[in-house]
């Protein structure tokens, strides 16, 4: 349903020198699945997300390849279409729910703006939708969250809102970026619990961006590593987890899991870490841009960039380890 | 949301003012132009209770005003004790028209003739300068206020499409913007003036004095609108509402607009004033509307006669008005300033 290819995106910030946030990025999503992206602060994720929407700012200079929707490509259509696109189709759950509301709007009417904006329905039967719509996302009040401002709810109760926003058009493709890294641990559950419900109920595809492995172990079919704007790894969540191939997703999920096999939880005994920094935007990459880092480098590993290796279905790597 | 009695209070004294402004035909005893030349600048009548006799009365009476016998000064008056006429409310006097439309004769006080009642004095032709201050306050006070509401309006749009959009739009309207502020605004007002015929009727002059001072005006609140702009459309919600399929129209109306309003209250509440003062200066210098219709800026300009500086107080009403105006419109500002404070944090 959804075929990215050869995405890049560079940006241009005023006064400096031109950066690529994301490059050469191939994936594909397909109608009803999850997706992950998976990636530290800063590699890229979210600008990758906001050209699915060509939400991109104004310093975003270049946006190549292509991104086709169905037989829609996206990056070829006017602002009109695109409007009627947004929140219709594909919609997206931003970062960080308090901020995403406006204050001084009332959150029932707020969601019921969605509908208003892309079918031709009066004002009553739009609140009326909404009203149902909330009842079903598990709200215990759903009478008082619809005529709440946004202050007057919890974390987690927004973050419901700004779903209930992002799914009320019943779009066929939700991307969600960072959608439970402001809230408490057990609210976090609650509401990725919610996704998986949506999922079935729906048939909604989600790509669903988080830097926790652990997080998106709980929702997602497939995960696709980032690293520097590339796309590093990609397999279902089950093998990744259980057979990770490129240094840096071991890094990553390292960092998290700890292999037990008497399966009690235990406090990590070391804390592993993946040593130095993700490359920043403006420095310069030979060859693959994790080796600075990199436990397992070799003397290929700086000459060229490594090309993605197609081991089986869904899953590649962009490893000198596996042939590059 | 509005806890202070006092943004009230306020509200209700300026309205009233209008209002009363508003209906001068009904406020005021006489027409603006009509004259007594016998009398001119007779002094403001005085309201007795007590008759020559010392009998006390419940309904105030006045004389009429006579030359104080031999002298030749202009406005040395004397009563002349020998008839009282006494205060009567709602009686009949010129004619008017309602909204153009109903005629009626009905005016709140007077008395009866050969007297007048003249409760700020009159001016070198007799007229009477309370009513004449009702009437001119119609183009003064709404002067201000539709030039406010002109320059509002024009500094809303251009200061929006330079916010919003930004880029060449904004660079053009801003550079716009400072020329206009470059340009002492009074000299502007003088040539924009200049241009257009010096004789034109009263509703023309009118119309001419509100576009005239509204347009030269709008580069202040444009900046500003555009300043509150530019932080409001980097608002998280607005480009979440971009994500859902919202045309730019919309999230200016809904989202990003409504964080100028206070700023755009408490500008008409500076700006008004301003524009008053625009429109009297204008007036006093002859460009404004022209005699007999009255204006507050035309009734100060025969202050420009020594004689009349020194000898005739009542001449000053107007600018007492205009000050009492201005006094109120400040206060208007700092008691909105400070609501507009308490909503926005």
């Amino acid at each position: 349903m959804l075929q990215v290819r050869g995405l890049t995106v560079r940006y241009r910030p005023e006064g400096r020198a031109e950066v690529a946030a994301v490059n050469q990025v191939d994936f594909s999503i397909a109608s009803g699945e999850a997706v992950g992206l998976l990636g530290e602060s800063g590699c890229g994720k979210t600008t990758l997300a906001l050209s699915l929407l060509r939400l991109l700012p104004a310093t975003a200079c270049e946006v190549r390849g292509s991104i086709f929707f169905g037989k829609t490509e996206l990056l070829g259509l006017g602002e009109s279409e695109l409007r009627r696109l947004r929140g219709a189709k594909i919609s997206m759950i931003f970062q960080e729910p308090e901020i995403s509301l406006n204050p001084v709007m009332r959150v029932g009417e707020q969601i019921a703006e969605v509908i208003r904006a892309h079918h031709p329905k009066g004002r009553q039967q739009c609140l009326d939708e909404v009203r149902a719509l909330l009842d079903q996302l598990g709200f215990s009040d759903a009478h008082r969250i619809f005529n709440a401002y946004p202050h007057q709810l919890s974390g987690g109760q927004r973050q419901r809102a700004v779903i209930a926003q992002a799914i009320v058009c019943k779009p066929s493709l939700v991307i969600a970026d960072e959608p439970t890294t402001a809230l408490d641990p057990t609210v976090q559950s609650e509401i990725l619990a919610l996704f998986n419900d949506l999922k079935a109920r729906f048939q909604t595809a989600f790509l669903f961006i988080s830097h926790s492995p652990a997080i998106l172990a709980k929702v997602v079919d497939r995960i696709l590593v980032m690293y520097a704007g590339r796309i590093v790894e990609e397999a279902e969540t089950t093998q990744i987890l259980r057979h990770p191939l490129h240094p840096y997703t071991v890094g990553l999920l390292r960092c998290v899991f700890e292999l037990g096999d008497e399966g009690a939880f235990r406090p990590r005994r070391v804390l592993p870490s993946i040593p130095g920094n993700p490359p920043g935007p403006t420095d310069l990459i030979h060859g693959c841009p994790f080796e600075p880092r990199c436990p397992e480098r070799m003397e290929d590993c700086t000459a060229r960039e490594p090309r993605e290796v197609k081991l089986e279905d869904s899953r590649g790597v962009r490893c000198f380890k596996y042939g590059g | 949301m509005i806890r202070d009695h006092k943004l009230w209070l306020i509200l209700a004294v300026l309205a009233s003012a209008h209002l009363i402004v508003l209906w001068a035909h009904f406020f005021a005893p006489y027409d603006f132009a009509s004259q007594e030349r016998a009398i001119p600048f007779a002094p403001p009548s005085r309201l007795h209770f007590v008759d020559p006799e010392g009998h006390f009365h419940m309904r105030p009476f006045v004389y009429l005003w006579e030359p104080r016998p031999g002298t030749e000064t202009l406005g040395a008056y004397v009563e002349d004790h020998s008839q009282a006429f006494p205060l009567r409310f709602f009686v009949r006097g010129a004619r008017y028209k309602i909204a153009g439309i109903f005629d009626s004769s009905w005016h709140l006080f007077g008395v009866e003739e050969p007297a007048r009642i003249y409760l700020a004095g009159s001016d070198d032709y007799g007229r009477d300068q309370f009513s004449r201050l009702l009437y001119g306050g119609q183009i003064s006070l709404f002067s201000g206020l539709m030039a406010a509401g002109v320059s509002l309006a024009l500094g809303l749009v251009l200061g929006a499409l330079a916010g919003f959009y930004g880029g060449l739009v904004d660079d053009v309207v801003m550079r716009c913007a400072e020329l206009f502020l470059a340009l002492p605004w009074l000299y502007l007002l003088f040539a924009v003036r200049a241009f257009l015929p010096l004789h034109i009727p009263p509703t023309q002059a009118f119309l001419m004095l509100v576009l005239v001072i509204g347009m030269v005006g709008w580069a202040r609140p444009a900046r500003l609108i555009r300043g509150v702009l530019l932080s409001a459309k980097e608002r998280n919600y607005v480009l979440a509402a971009r994500g859902f399929g919202a045309s730019d129209f919309y999230l200016l109306r809904r989202h990003v607009l409504p964080e100028a309003y206070g700023l755009l209250l408490t500008q008409a509440a500076l700006l008004a004033p301003q524009y008053i003062l625009a429109e009297v200066t204008l007036s006093f210098l002859g460009l404004g509307v022209g005699e007999p219709v009255p204006s507050w800026g035309n009734m100060l300009a025969s202050l420009q006669k020594y004689y009349v500086l020194t000898s005739y107080w009542w001449m000053f009403v107007p600018g007492l008005a205009l000050v009492s105006v201005f006094l109120l419109y400040y206060q208007l500002c700092k008691v909105l300033q400070e609501q507009v404070k308490l909503v926005r944090f």
